[in-house]
């Protein structure tokens, strides 16, 4: 009877944080008020306005807390300025947007930097660079993670 | 409490990653249940606990924690049979709990969460005292998870079941947490509210809950203050309840 009863609570219980998570997990992809436009604005003025960076947009990003893993794991690459920010990293949680500080004239690794956003638990969709006057991506090649 | 996971259901979710969590926790129970009903109105109980708790986190997906609690001090009154009190205490290490939390995280915009699905043990530790806080009992175990967070809101589900092979009731546990984000002087804050619903196979079922307040300081340090009351008590033995519990918890990660 206890072993029916606790395979009922079991299916029951699955059941109901399987479909709950999968209609919020697949209903709407984030914040609706963060648009690329959004985005698009905050990184012309950010690349304008500071030296020596590499602009990131990292999806997964929701909180200060989220850039601790991020600061821990990219503070530590050797073209990283950790002097600059919390560990040479800055985070608008908002538009989702990590700023790397870099040494002065040192050139980012785009490999290495998403492998270390990648271990620290999110996701590097793109870089940002200004171009003629005309904010440039560059996406992310996709890294299978493992989870 | 007991479904929750260091380091504050939330880090290291870095590759490499290590966390250690003590937390203080001190239960006061009022009255003396049989079924819904008070059998002894005034037979207190007091436990002051003190959990060490522990995380590495392999990669995202793969974590291994552990949770040691110690008995501090815990007094119970129970009826002598003359029409007293008979009071009995219990102190010392108790019994452990060693899972392997396994988990698939979605990054979305703006969004981001995990499913989790979680094998757990219990290590009978616990010594002989006049009554048992821990029932000095293997266990097996087995918890499922969904959780998301935005900038403002957190939602964290979870169930857990636990298989116990003696006089030990099984056990299943249910736990739906909300939280709202806020960030006063640069830190990240978040207020919560948490319900927990514990149902045995003896019958008992307890539903708690209430407010937590959890703060990240700095990188490494994160502190956690929570208070849960009983809501609805339902005994399947002569035992305690209509009670309250705090806990205060503080991680460590790096």
């Amino acid at each position: 009877m206890n072993l029916k009863r606790n395979s009922m609570m079991l299916v029951f219980s699955s059941m109901f944080l399987l479909s709950f998570g999968f209609v919020l997990s697949h209903g709407a992809d984030g914040d609706p008020d963060v648009n690329q436009k959004v985005r698009n604005l905050a990184a012309i003025k950010k690349i304008k306005e500071t030296k020596d960076i590499s602009l990131l947009y990292v999806k997964g990003l929701v909180c200060p807390s989220c850039a601790l893993g991020i600061r821990i794991k990219v503070g530590k690459l050797p073209f990283v300025d950790s002097s600059r920010y919390k560990r040479g990293v800055d985070m608008d949680a908002k538009t989702q947007l990590i700023t790397v500080a870099l040494l002065p004239g040192v050139k980012a690794d785009d490999q290495s930097l998403s492998l270390a956003i990648i271990a620290a638990g999110y996701d590097p969709v793109e870089r940002y660079t200004m171009q003629e006057g005309k904010l440039k991506s560059h996406p992310f090649a996709k890294v299978k993670s493992s989870s | 409490m007991s479904a929750d996971e260091p380091i504050m259901n939330m880090m290291p979710r870095w590759d490499n990653g290590w966390g250690l969590q003590l937390i203080d926790e001190y239960r006061h129970e009022s009255d003396l249940l049989l079924g819904k009903s008070t059998a002894y109105r005034g037979f207190t109980e007091d436990v002051h606990l003190l959990h060490l708790q522990g995380v590495y986190t392999w990669d995202r997906s793969i974590r291994l924690t552990y949770k040691l609690p110690y008995v501090l001090d815990a007094r119970r009154e129970m009826p002598d049979n003359l029409g007293g009190k008979l009071v009995e205490h219990d102190s010392g290490i108790g019994d452990a709990t060693l899972a392997l939390p396994l988990k698939k995280y979605f990054n979305l915009d703006g969004r981001s969460g995990s499913w989790g699905f979680k094998p757990m043990l219990r290590v009978p530790l616990a010594g002989e005292d006049s009554y048992k806080i821990y029932d000095n009992e293997w266990g097996g175990g087995l918890g499922l998870s969904y959780d998301f967070e935005t900038s403002r809101l957190a939602f964290l589900s979870s169930a857990s079941f636990w298989f116990f092979g003696n006089e030990k009731p099984n056990e299943n546990k249910f736990s739906l947490d909300l939280g709202y984000k806020f960030y006063p002087l640069g830190t990240n804050s978040q207020i919560l509210w948490e319900t927990d619903f514990l149902l045995k196979d003896n019958g008992t079922e307890n539903l708690l809950a209430g407010p937590a307040l959890y703060w990240n300081i700095n990188d490494l340090t994160h502190i956690r203050l929570e208070w849960k009351h009983d809501f609805y008590s339902k005994q399947g033995k002569l035992d305690h309840g209509n009670g309250d519990r705090i806990l205060l918890s503080l991680g460590l990660v790096y």
